[in-house]
């Protein structure tokens, strides 16, 4: 047996904050001000005027957006529609514009979980958008300067869940059978920042389905689309092998299998 | 886990953002410089795990082998003419994570930029883990995992005073390998399985736990030139563009494997216990192609009238054809009189309303055609007040059919006699569609330091559904439906108020109260005329979010969501004896979800930042009011966890800053109880990280960043099988020119 030496947890805590205890007292003669992220160090508020003189095309229709109605105004700092998530402007507007001098929400979700707090959490789960690996970010569903937020909803030219099937095409059919939960939209059944179930399923078993699906019972029967399912969940989820798989929408199978 | 994972780019987003935030002022003479163009940034990281690889990708979203190259670049060139050539790239290998991006910008002129990116998801796909057995049957370790890429090509022709014409491209694509969760059977789930005359199995040995894949080749091109020009106070935008999809989606299902039920069967007297009458293995292998044309033209306008009113409208058309096609191939592999042999969708011959396994191959097309259009106003009738009314209309109309072959091979055990079954099947669609969406939005801001809002929208629509079905249900040709048709109605009513208020300097208020009424009515439900199932369901609830600053230096934000939704179905027509014919309640969920979030600046050169989340979900639908064996065999959903995150960062001398990060999950839903009625199938799982980061400044143009941590996962789910833990590293350079 060979015994590797490994660095264990105890061993990286305990001396983590030991050594961070020494580090507070050797930084006290430093000209440096660190600040906790999302923030703008010596930044002040300009408003959003200063705002639309470069970006008119995003600012010009904010103004009927929903984070538009969160909006205070405020003499000190001005109206703090743009600079609520991409906070004081006036370095930015100082040196042209330069992108370190502003915070860009598409570059981290920081700005966001400001105020959606819960999502950083749903964002942490096992199954969720890879948004903390910084693969994806927020504004790839959502567009924050328009209508809703969310595409396809209000009155959005764009169809209801337009912002899952741009990349989910296989599930964006049409199909022969369809499954007349995607016209609720695809968060009936998915958690879409993220879930502890596979798949960002909203329950991980039968529940998912029978939240629509459950149409009556006798004594000892389930019944879930005109037929008794009492012995199913015995065995595992609705749309486990051999039962109903294609549960997006079929083109073989009215009973949405494969 | 994933804010702290070390993926490079994770590692790279949080020292990004740590470090953001250090002082640029002039006056602080050893801030640490930030670089906004003309640098690259190299980097390598990796893991020392003990456990399972594949759940340590799938949960951190990192590769196992760990990765190294360019995490970052971007380069300025300023050529003539005013013209910029911008660069940026990155380039991981081992993460498979790639971009390389060129923009060429002119002022007053416009842009040309072209770039191809790819980055990789993983998965485990190691399908489910079963207690009383302590089962876990993963079939092979083939990597899982997608790789999404896109080639885009896009440019903009922006002159002064005339309109703006934009052109994009995109080729995206996903491909490869991911895992299903439609598993297949077992019986070897260590519940005894009781043979012999009159015996029964007082619970049933099988689960679905065998793990199943999806191999994805997805490929979709879209495109569209547009202008978008003003005109006094009126500006209007005409596009048009189309796409085509291509995607050949395989999926691979396994049941019963390493099992057959010998024949003869080994005669027993109940309850003698005998493992050896099991299942036909049975391996499914079915594919999906969707093949799409579409095109579509929209036009939309916006003219401010005066200060205060402003109308906007929008025309789409959007049309598609596609091709489909279907194949199902069923192989079981049985033993009767005269062997063990594979069969082609094959089965045990026990009469006719057997439902019979099949292989199918189908082919077909659609249609579909979608006109939208919206048209509203926003009016400002004082500086205190907007208001924003809104009308949406759509026509979806979708037609389509499918020719189906079914086959399949049902075997008479005690002969070795096959009967082929077959069966052709015309399935066809005919569907309208045509919704309605009024919205009204409000705001006021008449109050001081306070923001007033409220918004509905009413939805409505009407579907008239036709279908044809045509399959292999039993031995014959069955459930012929030759265009029965549905009738859909829908209602739904969503609406929102709230507030958002400065009550004092220390104190943020933001409050709102949401409901959504829906209701859709079914007629012809089930595909059976004057059936009608009716699903009517409601979801209220509330978000208060309060951002508390007691100090300059200390800021809280509090934020709670409360989410109920309760539905209730009738469901008519059911013939069954005994099967309620009323209403009844289909779901009753709870989500209760506190999040907390602290941000203290403990000095100039510390900050301490802790987010934290509880949540309580709980999904109710049939558990409450059914009874007996159904009862028995089910359970109401949990989906309960905490997640936790802290970061302390810290200025360790002129040149040095340090940060110490640690994340937190758990979660406690798995009912190991259950396994004896049921499949178990709650999150249980604990997830730990912590990490020691530095950055160094070499010179003003050189930075050095380095993190080293410990990960530590336990996933009860997965019996334990999927645990992971090991330390981590990380260390990358940025240098500027």
């Amino acid at each position: 047996m060979t015994l590797r030496p490994r660095l264990t947890k105890n061993a990286l805590v305990f001396g983590g904050v030991a050594a961070w205890g020494l580090l507070l007292i050797s930084c006290v003669a430093v000209n440096r001000t660190l600040v906790a992220p999302p923030s703008i160090p010596g930044a002040t508020f300009v408003g959003n005027k200063a705002c639309a003189e470069c970006h008119e095309e995003t600012t010009s229709h904010f103004g009927g957006s929903s984070h538009a109605r969160l909006a205070i105004a405020d003499a000190k700092v001005g109206e703090t529609g743009c600079e609520a998530c991409h906070g004081p402007g006036s370095l930015h507007v100082k040196a042209g514009g330069t992108k370190s001098t502003i915070i860009n929400p598409q570059k981290s979700p920081e700005s966001c979980f400001e105020c959606h707090l819960d999502k950083r959490g749903e964002f942490s789960l096992p199954y969720s958008h890879a948004v903390m690996s910084g693969k994806m970010s927020c504004g790839e569903c959502h567009d924050p300067h328009k209508g809703k937020a969310t595409k396809g909803t209000g009155a959005s030219l764009q169809t209801q869940a337009e912002a899952c099937t741009e990349c989910h095409t296989a599930q964006k059919g049409p199909f022969i059978f369809k499954h007349n939960a995607m016209k609720e939209g695809c968060t009936s059944c998915h958690r879409p920042h993220g879930s502890v179930n596979q798949k960002m399923l909203a329950a991980p078993d039968s529940n998912v389905c029978l939240q629509c699906h459950a149409t009556g019972s006798s004594p000892g029967m389930l019944f879930a689309g005109g037929r008794d399912h009492a012995g199913n969940p015995v065995n595992g989820s609705c749309w486990v092998a051999g039962c109903h798989e294609a549960v997006h929408g079929s083109n073989v199978s009215h009973a949405l299998r494969f | 886990m994933n804010s702290l994972s070390f993926a490079l780019r994770t590692a790279g987003l949080s020292a990004g953002l740590a470090f953001l935030s250090v002082s640029v002022g002039a006056a602080e003479t050893d801030a640490m410089p930030t670089f906004d163009s003309n640098y690259i940034t190299f980097s390598a990281g990796g893991a020392d795990l003990n456990g399972s690889k594949p759940a340590y990708q799938a949960r951190t979203q990192s590769a196992k082998s760990g990765a190294a190259g360019i995490e970052d670049m971007r380069f300025d060139y300023d050529l003539k003419d005013k013209t910029t050539l911008t660069v940026t790239g990155r380039a991981l290998a081992g993460q498979e994570d790639y971009l390389l991006n060129f923009k060429l910008s002119k002022d007053q002129v416009g842009s040309v930029e072209v770039g191809y990116k790819t980055f990789r998801t993983f998965y485990d796909g190691a399908g489910g883990f079963f207690p009383i057995g302590n089962v876990w049957m993963p079939l092979f370790s083939r990597a899982l995992y997608v790789d999404r890429g896109q080639f885009s090509l896009s440019g903009t022709i922006a002159l002064p005073k005339a309109p703006v014409f934009t052109f994009k491209y995109a080729h995206s694509t996903r491909d490869g390998r991911k895992d299903s969760t439609s598993w297949g059977d077992s019986n070897l789930t260590g519940i005894p399985i009781y043979a012999g005359p009159g015996a029964v199995n007082p619970i049933a040995a099988m689960r679905k736990l065998l793990p199943a894949y999806v191999d994805l080749d997805e490929k979709n091109d879209t495109w569209e030139i547009s202008a978008r020009h003003k005109v006094g106070n009126t500006t209007a935008v005409v596009s048009l563009g189309g796409n085509s999809i291509k995607n050949l989606n395989v999926r691979e299902m396994y049941q019963n494997i390493g099992e057959l039920a010998v024949f003869p069967a080994p005669v027993f007297t109940a309850p003698t216990v005998n493992n050896v009458r099991a299942g036909s293995p049975r391996r499914t292998t079915m594919t999906q192609r969707h093949e799409e044309d579409g095109y579509h033209a929209s036009a939309t306008f916006e003219t401010k009238v005066d200060e205060k009113v402003t109308v906007f409208g929008g025309l789409v058309y959007h049309t598609a054809d596609v091709d489909i096609a279907t194949s199902r191939q069923l192989i079981a592999t049985i033993a009767s009189a005269t062997g063990v042999r594979d069969y082609a969708g094959g089965f045990t011959n026990t009469g006719p309303t057997a439902r019979a396994p099949y292989h199918l191959v189908a082919k077909g097309d659609l249609e579909y055609t979608v006109v939208t259009g919206n048209i509203g106003a926003r009016f400002n009738p004082s500086k205190d007040v907007a208001i924003e009314a809104a009308l949406r209309g759509e026509r979806w109309k979708d037609s389509g059919k499918n020719l189906g072959n079914y086959s399949s091979q049902g075997v008479t055990l005690a002969t070795g006699a096959v009967t082929s079954y077959a069966s052709q099947g015309l399935h066809g669609v005919e569907n309208v569609e045509k919704p309605w969406t009024p919205t009204l939005d409000f705001r006021y801001t008449g109050i001081k330091n306070m923001a007033l809002y409220a918004s509905w929208e009413y939805r409505t629509a009407k579907q008239d559904e036709h279908v044809r079905y045509e399959g292999l249900n039993g031995q014959t040709k069955a459930n012929e439906l030759d265009m029965i048709g549905k009738k859909i109605d829908e209602t739904h009513s969503n609406a929102t108020i709230g507030m958002s208020a400065t009550v004092s300097p220390q104190l943020t208020l933001r409050a709102e109260v949401f409901t959504k009424d829906h209701e859709n009515d079914f007629n012809g439900y089930d595909d059976v005329i004057g059936r009608n199932y009716v699903l009517n369901y409601d979801i209220y609830g509330g978000r208060l979010t309060a951002v508390i600053k007691p100090s300059n230096q200390v800021n809280l934000t509090s934020r709670y969501v409360l989410q109920r939704g309760k539905s209730t179905i009738f469901h008519s027509g059911l013939t069954t004896t005994g099967v309620l014919n009323g209403w009844v309640d289909g779901n009753d969920s709870t989500r209760h979800s506190f999040s907390e979030g602290i941000t203290w600046s403990v000095s100039k050169a510390v900050y301490v930042q802790a987010n934290g989340s509880v949540v309580y979900d709980q999904m109710q639908t049939m558990y409450p009011w059914i009874s007996g064996i159904a009862k028995r065999n089910f359970r109401n959903a949990d989906n309960n966890y905490v997640t936790g995150d802290a970061t302390v960062g810290f200025s360790i001398d002129r040149n040095t800053t340090g940060m110490i990060q640690a994340t937190y999950y758990r979660a406690n839903n798995f009912d190991a109880d259950y396994a004896a009625v049921g499949m178990p199938l709650g999150a249980s799982g604990k997830d730990s990280t912590i990490s020691l980061g530095v950055r160094y400044k070499i010179d003003d143009k050189t930075l050095l960043n380095a993190k080293v941590g410990y990960c530590d996962s336990e996933n009860s789910t997965r019996g334990g099988f999927a645990d992971f833990s090991g330390p981590l590293a990380y260390l990358s350079i940025q240098r500027a020119f």
